[in-house]
C-alpha cells in the first residue's frame, strides 16, 4: 500500500515537474521561445522607441537617403538621409510618451498633402493616389506629369504659390495636414517656420541626393508607407526596376556621352560625375565623357565651364545630348543648336548623327527613370524601340 | 494791425491743414487696417472675423488665418514701413538731398552680401539655414556699411562727397556678393534674388514685437532730436551757433537711420522707394519740412504706404505675391519722377 502511494505520489511528482518545467533538464539552455514578428531582433540602427515594439525595416534596393521601420500598431519610424526623423502614427492613436523632441510627428490619415516637392508628384501618380494632395507648388501649364494638370484643371488640386513664397491662407483653408519640400525649401527658412508655426508639419524629401537614379524612383516607397499604400508602391517599383535584370549585367560599350546645356551667356554646362544623368549614362553602357567633372557636395548637377574647355572634350565623343530645359528650351532642332554655338559642328558627334535632346519634361518623372535608362541604352546599342524621353536631332 | 490779424490766421490755417492730414492719415491707416483683414485669398465673412478678432474664437482654420498670418503681416508693414520713411527723411534733410533714401549709405548692398555669405556657408557646412540666422545676418550686414560710413564721415566734411562715398560702399558690397556668388552653385543662392526684392511674407508676432520695439524706440529718440534737426535744417553754421554738436549729431543721425533701415531689412528685405516717395509725399500734404509735425507724419505715412503696397502685393495675383519692392516702386517712382518735375520748374521759375 504503502509502495503504491509512494508510486502515485512519484508519478505525480515527475508529471507536475514536467508540466511547469518543460521538460528540460536543469542545465540545459532553455529553448529559444517560437520567434514572432514581433520579437525579431531589431537591426542596430533601428530606433528604440519607448513604448513601440519593432517589427521590421522596409527593403529596399536603391535608394540610401531614407529608411523605414514598422512598429507595432502600424506606427512607422522614418529615418531621412539630413538627420531629420519622423513618426507616423496612425489614426485614432496618440504619439508615444518619452518621444525625443526632435522626432515630427506625422499623424494620418495623411490625405491633404501640399506637395511643393515636384519630384514626388510622379511617384503620387504612378501610385494612382492624387487624391491625397491637396495643393501643389506649381501651376497647371508648368505640370509635365498629365494626371497632375488635369487634376488641376478639374479643381481637385489648387495652386497653393510658389515654394518658396507659399500662400498659407490656402494651405489653412485646405486643412493641410502635411506639407512635403524637397531642399530648395532650405533656402527659405522663414517659410518652414510659417508652415510649422501654423501647425502644419514640414516633410523634406531627398531623393535628389540618391547617389543611384533608381533610388530615386524607390521614394514611392517611402511616400507609399506614409499613405498607407505600401503594396501599391512596391508593386509599381518593382515594375519600373525590371529594366535593371535586363541591363545590369550589359558589358559597357565603352562609347562617350556628353550631356550638355549652352547658357544665355554663352558658358557651357555639363552635368557633374556625381549626378544622377552621369550615373544613367554608366547604368544604361556608356561613358560619362567628363567623368573628370567632380563636385565636392553632393546634391550639385550642373558645373559652368567654358566653350573652349568644354569643346576640348565634346569635340571626340561619340554621343552628345542636349540638356533642352529651363532658359535652354526650345532648342528642338540642329539649326537652333548650332546657333548657340557653331563649334558644335565641329564635333565628331555631330558629324554622324548622334546628336540627341532631352526636354524638361524628364526632370518632374522620377517615376520614370528607369525608362530614360533604356533610352540611353538603346541609343548606345541601336536597339529598336520607342524613345520615351530622348529625341534625335535630325 | 491787419499783418496782426494775418499771423494768428496762418497759424490757425496751418494748424488746421496739419489736423487734417493727421486725421486723413489716420483714416486711411484704418481703412487699410480693415481692408488687409478682410481681404485674402480665403474669403471670410466679416462676422467672423469680427468674432475671431475680438473673441479669438471660431474655426481653427479662420483663427489662424487672421490671427497668425493677417494680423502679424499687418502690423509689421505698418511698422516697418514707418520706420522707412523716417529714415528715408532723415537722409534727405542730412545730405539735403532729395533722393537720399534709407539704402543710399550701402545698407541693402551690405545687407545682402552677408545673407549670400551666411546662405552659402550654412548650408554647405549646417545643410540648414534659421530664420534667425537670416535676420542676423541681415542686420549684420546693414550696421556693417553703416560703420564705414560712420567711419568716413569723420574725414569727409562734406555732405556730396559722403553720400558718393556711401554709393561706393554699396558697389563694392555688390561686386563681393557677385564673386561669392560666381563660385556657389545656383541652388545655394537661388533665394537670394526674392530676398533682396524685400517680402513681409511669413511675419510672426515674435518678429512684430521685436520690429516694434526697435523702430518705436527708435522712432522715439528721432522725434526728441527735432529741434536740433530743425536748426541743422538751416544750415549747419546756424545749427552750431544754437549749440548743436555738429559731430554728435550727424553721428546720431546717421546711426538712427540705419538702425530703422537695418531693421527693416533684417525683417522685410530691403524695399525701395518707400524712404525716398514717402518723405516728399508728407512734406507736400503738411507743406512744411517742420521736423515736429514731419516725423511723426512720415512714420504714419510710411506705415500706410506700405500696408496698401503689401495689400496689393499678396492679393493682386494670389496665390502668386508679388515682391514689395515691385509694387513700390510702381507707386512710388512716379512721385520721384513728379517731385522732380516740380523742383525744376520751381528753379526755372525763382
Amino acid at each position: 500500500m504503502r509502495r503504491t502511494i509512494a508510486l502515485i505520489l512519484a508519478l505525480t511528482a515527475i508529471f507536475s515537474f514536467a508540466g511547469c518545467g518543460g521538460g528540460k533538464a536543469p542545465d540545459e539552455p532553455a529553448p529559444a521561445p517560437a520567434e514572432t514578428p514581433a520579437e525579431a531582433a531589431a537591426p542596430a540602427d533601428a530606433p528604440a522607441i519607448p513604448g513601440l515594439t519593432y517589427v521590421s525595416a522596409m527593403e529596399k534596393r536603391y535608394a540610401v537617403q531614407f529608411d523605414v521601420y514598422y512598429y507595432e500598431g502600424g506606427y512607422k519610424y522614418l529615418a531621412i538621409g539630413d538627420g531629420n526623423d519622423y513618426l507616423i502614427v496612425p489614426e485614432g492613436k496618440d504619439a508615444p510618451q518619452g518621444l525625443d523632441s526632435s522626432v515630427k510627428v506625422l499623424r494620418q490619415p495623411l490625405d491633404r498633402i501640399y506637395l511643393a516637392a515636384t519630384a514626388g508628384m510622379s511617384l503620387f501618380d504612378a501610385m494612382d493616389s492624387l487624391d491625397v494632395i491637396a495643393l501643389t507648388s506649381l501651376n497647371a501649364p508648368d505640370w509635365t506629369v498629365e494626371n497632375a494638370a488635369a487634376a488641376m484643371e478639374r479643381g481637385e488640386i489648387l495652386f497653393g504659390g510658389k515654394y518658396s513664397e507659399p500662400d498659407y491662407e490656402l494651405l489653412m483653408d485646405a486643412d493641410v495636414d502635411l506639407a512635403i519640400e524637397n531642399t530648395m525649401i532650405l533656402h527659405s527658412p522663414k517659410v518652414i517656420d510659417m508652415i510649422e508655426r501654423l501647425g502644419v508639419p514640414v516633410f523634406i524629401e531627398y531623393s535628389s541626393y540618391e547617389p543611384h537614379p533608381l533610388g530615386r524612383t524607390e521614394w514611392i516607397k517611402l511616400f507609399g508607407a506614409m499613405i498607407d499604400r505600401e503594396e501599391q508602391a512596391e508593386a509599381v517599383f518593382n515594375e519600373k526596376v525590371k529594366i535593371m535584370d535586363k541591363i545590369e549585367s550589359f558589358p559597357n560599350t565603352g562609347k562617350t556621352v556628353a550631356v550638355f546645356l549652352i547658357d544665355t551667356s554663352g558658358k557651357a554646362q555639363v552635368r557633374s560625375s556625381d549626378d544622377y544623368i552621369s550615373r544613367i549614362i554608366e547604368i544604361a553602357g556608356g561613358r560619362n565623357a567628363f567623368s573628370y567633372v567632380t563636385v565636392e557636395d553632393s546634391g550639385r548637377t550642373n558645373v559652368n565651364m567654358t566653350m573652349e574647355e568644354f569643346y576640348a572634350t565634346a569635340v571626340d565623343v561619340d554621343y552628345l545630348i542636349y540638356n533642352a530645359s529651363g532658359y535652354s528650351g526650345g532648342v528642338d532642332s540642329l539649326e537652333k543648336l548650332l546657333e548657340k554655338s557653331e563649334l558644335l559642328a565641329d564635333c565628331k558627334a555631330v558629324k554622324e548623327g548622334n546628336i540627341w535632346w532631352i526636354g524638361g519634361e524628364t526632370y518632374q518623372r522620377a517615376d520614370k527613370l528607369s525608362d530614360l535608362i533604356a533610352d540611353v541604352h538603346r541609343m548606345l546599342t541601336g536597339e529598336a524601340g520607342e524613345m520615351t524621353f530622348l529625341h534625335k536631332y535630325q | 494791425m491787419e499783418e496782426n490779424n494775418r499771423i494768428p490766421n496762418s497759424n490757425f490755417r496751418r494748424r488746421a491743414r496739419y489736423e487734417a492730414v493727421f486725421i486723413g492719415l489716420l483714416l486711411a491707416a484704418a481703412v487699410i487696417i480693415v481692408l488687409n483683414i478682410n481681404i485674402g485669398s480665403v474669403p471670410i465673412p466679416i462676422r467672423d472675423i469680427a468674432r475671431v478678432l475680438f473673441t479669438r474664437r471660431g474655426d481653427v482654420s479662420q483663427v489662424n488665418i487672421i490671427w497668425k498670418i493677417r494680423m502679424p503681416r499687418i502690423l509689421t508693414a505698418a511698422l516697418l514701413g514707418g520706420a522707412l520713411a523716417l529714415s528715408g527723411f532723415l537722409l534727405q534733410t542730412f545730405f539735403s538731398n532729395p533722393i537720399a533714401g534709407p539704402f543710399v549709405l550701402g545698407i541693402s548692398h551690405g545687407a545682402k552680401m552677408v545673407v549670400a555669405l551666411a546662405m552659402i556657408y550654412f548650408l554647405s557646412v549646417f545643410g540648414y539655414m534659421s530664420s534667425f540666422v537670416l535676420v542676423a545676418a541681415a542686420f549684420l550686414g546693414s550696421m556693417l556699411a553703416t560703420g564705414f560710413i560712420l567711419l568716413m564721415s569723420r574725414r569727409i566734411p562734406n555732405m556730396s562727397t559722403l553720400l558718393v562715398a556711401g554709393i561706393m560702399v554699396g558697389y563694392i558690397c555688390n561686386a563681393v556678393t557677385d564673386f561669392v556668388v560666381t563660385f556657389a552653385q545656383d541652388s545655394d543662392i537661388v533665394n537670394l534674388r526674392g530676398w533682396s526684392l524685400g517680402s513681409f511674407s511669413g511675419m510672426s508676432w515674435e518678429n512684430v514685437r521685436t520690429a516694434a520695439i526697435m523702430t518705436l524706440l527708435t522712432a522715439g529718440l528721432v522725434f526728441l532730436m527735432a529741434k536740433p534737426i530743425s536748426a541743422y535744417q538751416l544750415g549747419e553754421n546756424y545749427a552750431r551757433s544754437m549749440g548743436v554738436n555738429i559731430k554728435l549729431f550727424r553721428f546720431a543721425l546717421i546711426m538712427l537711420s540705419s538702425v530703422l533701415s537695418a531693421t527693416v531689412t533684417a525683417f522685410a528685405g530691403p524695399i525701395s522707394f518707400v524712404g525716398i516717395a514717402v518723405p516728399h509725399l508728407i512734406k507736400r500734404f503738411l507743406n512744411t519740412s517742420r521736423p515736429i509735425v514731419v516725423i511723426p507724419a512720415c512714420f504714419l505715412g510710411g506705415g500706410v504706404f506700405c500696408m496698401m503696397c503689401d495689400l496689393i502685393a499678396r492679393t493682386a495675383f494670389a496665390p502668386l505675391e508679388l515682391n514689395i519692392s515691385t509694387v513700390t516702386s510702381v507707386f512710388g517712382a512716379p512721385v520721384v519722377i513728379v517731385m522732380m518735375l516740380k523742383r525744376q520748374k520751381e528753379r526755372s521759375h525763382g
